[in-house]
Formats: C-alpha cells, structure tokens, sequence
C-alpha cells in the first residue's frame, strides 16, 4: 500500500512554511548577535551608530533573511489562507528556542519547553486542515 | 491606558497588514514560477500590487508602534500581549477574506497563541541581553510585522 502522494501545491506550501519559518529564525539569531555587538544607542553619535549598524557582519545578512520570510509569506498568501498560514509560521517560536538551547547554550526554562509543546501541538491540528478552504477566483467558472 | 491603546494599535495594525497582504495576494493569479528566471517576475508582482503595499504600510505602523509600546511598558506585558494577532488575524480572516475555518483550525490558533504567550513572558531568548537601550534592540528582535520570533532582554 502506497501512501497518496501530496498534491503539487502541498509541498510548494510546505516547502515555503519552511523556507518563511527557518529564514525567521535564523533572520532573528543574525539580528539578535549583531545587536548585542552595537554599542548603547545613547552613548555614541547618531552618525556612528548608523555606521556601526551597516558595518555590522550579522545585520545586513538577517535583514535579508527576514525579507526572505515576509516575501515567502506574501507569496503563500496566493494560493493558502491566511488562517492557515499565520498558525504555520508560528514554527519558528519552536526554531527559535531550539537555537537558544542548542547553539547558544541558554538555560531554556521550563514554560518556554510548555508553549514549545503547546505551538506543535497547534501547528500539528492546522496543518491537518485543508490549505486553502475557498476557491481561487481562477479556479471559479465565470 | 496608553499602554493598552499601543497594545491594540500594535495588534490591530499588525493583523491589518497580513489581512490586506492576503486579499491583495488572494485577489489575483496564484505564483508558480519559482525558478530563478521566475523569482525576479514574481517579487515584481508582490511589490507592485496595491493591497500588498498598503499591507505593508500597516507592517511598518505595526512597528512603529511596537516601538513606542516597548518604550512605556513592561516587556513582560507589551511582548506577550502581541500574541493576539493571531486571534485576530483568524477572526479577520473568517469575517473579512471568508475563509471556513474548521474547528481543528481554531483549536490549532488557540494552542499556538498560548504557546507563544508562554514563550515570550519566559524572558530572553536568543541574546545574552543587553540592557542600554532596550526598545530598539527589542524591535530590532520582534519583527511584530509576522511575529518573528526572538524576544530579547530580561
């Protein structure tokens, strides 16, 4: 017995969660250590700053990973609802803590591991639902 | 007062703006064209439809206003109260785009709102924190547009 294979636009949703969810994440952990190498927004001139952040090795870099996500998003939202997009994207609260944990060594504590459980369970009961619950008007006869 | 008017400025422009995406994206043809000869054409149709643009004017009020949020209130408030932009995206999608939404989708948003409320009350992720100047490395953190999903600080 063969499983049914996944129509072509359940993996182009599934591989654009996943594109939108890991360049999130990874978009943060960028943005997130290039911050923490800026000095104090108050202590140094404006103009200083401004150079900082562009000469900063991790900012550029997680700024495009975060249009990557949004383009992603926007691009699901062509042929998937929204109702089912959003929870989806939600994964990357569940990368995130991963990447805390694994990567930067952080003491996760124990509500943080709670809503990690609580947000698959969710992703788990949404990705069961149909990806899009309207025709396309493409697909409507005039 | 303020900051519960900047908590549902924050949410209700956040959600706008995804809702306005995704009727501006819905309304038209489906993308396909994913090759690398595609992308360009692709991208182009995203940035030049009207409702995508306005959604992303609602994206950048969003984070304007999450900034001031951050700057009047508690992280430990502002961050999590965020979370209802879920609620109300879904709530936006089933009365303004008409999607059906079976209950398994409902109950799916309920769990995954009270997940992310879990996680980001529970303090920093991500970054040993730095404390100078908490409301910009914050919104340089939380991209409240999509939720993204660092949360940063003690």
């Amino acid at each position: 017995m063969n499983a049914p294979r996944p129509s072509p636009r359940a993996t182009k949703t599934l591989v654009f969660i996943a594109v939108a969810v890991l360049a999130n994440s990874f978009g943060n952990l960028m943005l997130a250590l290039g911050m923490n190498r800026m000095p104090a927004f108050a202590h140094v001139p404006f103009v200083h700053y401004l150079v900082g952040l562009l000469a900063n090795p991790f900012l550029l870099p997680g700024a495009a990973l975060s249009a990557v996500c949004t383009l992603a998003q926007i691009s699901l939202f062509s042929w998937a609802d929204l109702s089912f997009v959003i929870p989806c994207t939600a994964a990357s609260y569940i990368v995130t803590t991963l990447l805390g944990e694994f990567i930067l060594g952080e003491q996760v504590e124990w509500a943080r591991w709670i809503g990690v459980v609580l947000i698959t369970f969710g992703v788990v009961l949404v990705a069961k639902t149909p990806v899009a619950t309207k025709p396309h008007p493409a697909e409507i006869p005039c | 007062m303020l900051t519960w008017v900047l908590i549902l400025f924050t949410v209700f422009s956040s959600s706008g703006g995804d809702i306005l995406c995704a009727r501006g994206m819905s309304s038209g043809r489906e993308l396909n064209d994913f090759r690398p000869s595609g992308l360009g054409r692709a991208i182009r149709y995203i940035v030049t439809r009207r409702m995508v643009i306005l959604g992303g004017l609602c994206y950048a009020v969003a984070f304007f206003s999450l900034l001031g949020l951050l700057s009047v209130a508690q992280l430990s408030v502002a961050v999590p109260a965020t979370a209802l932009s879920f609620v109300v995206d879904t709530i936006g999608a089933r009365y303004v785009l008409r999607e059906h939404i079976p209950w398994r989708r409902w109950a799916g948003v309920a769990c995954v709102t009270a997940g992310v409320i879990l996680i980001v009350r529970s303090g920093p992720a991500l970054v040993t924190a730095r404390t100078q100047h908490p409301p910009l490395h914050a919104a340089a953190t939380i991209r409240s547009g999509d939720r993204a999903a660092a949360v940063v600080l003690p």
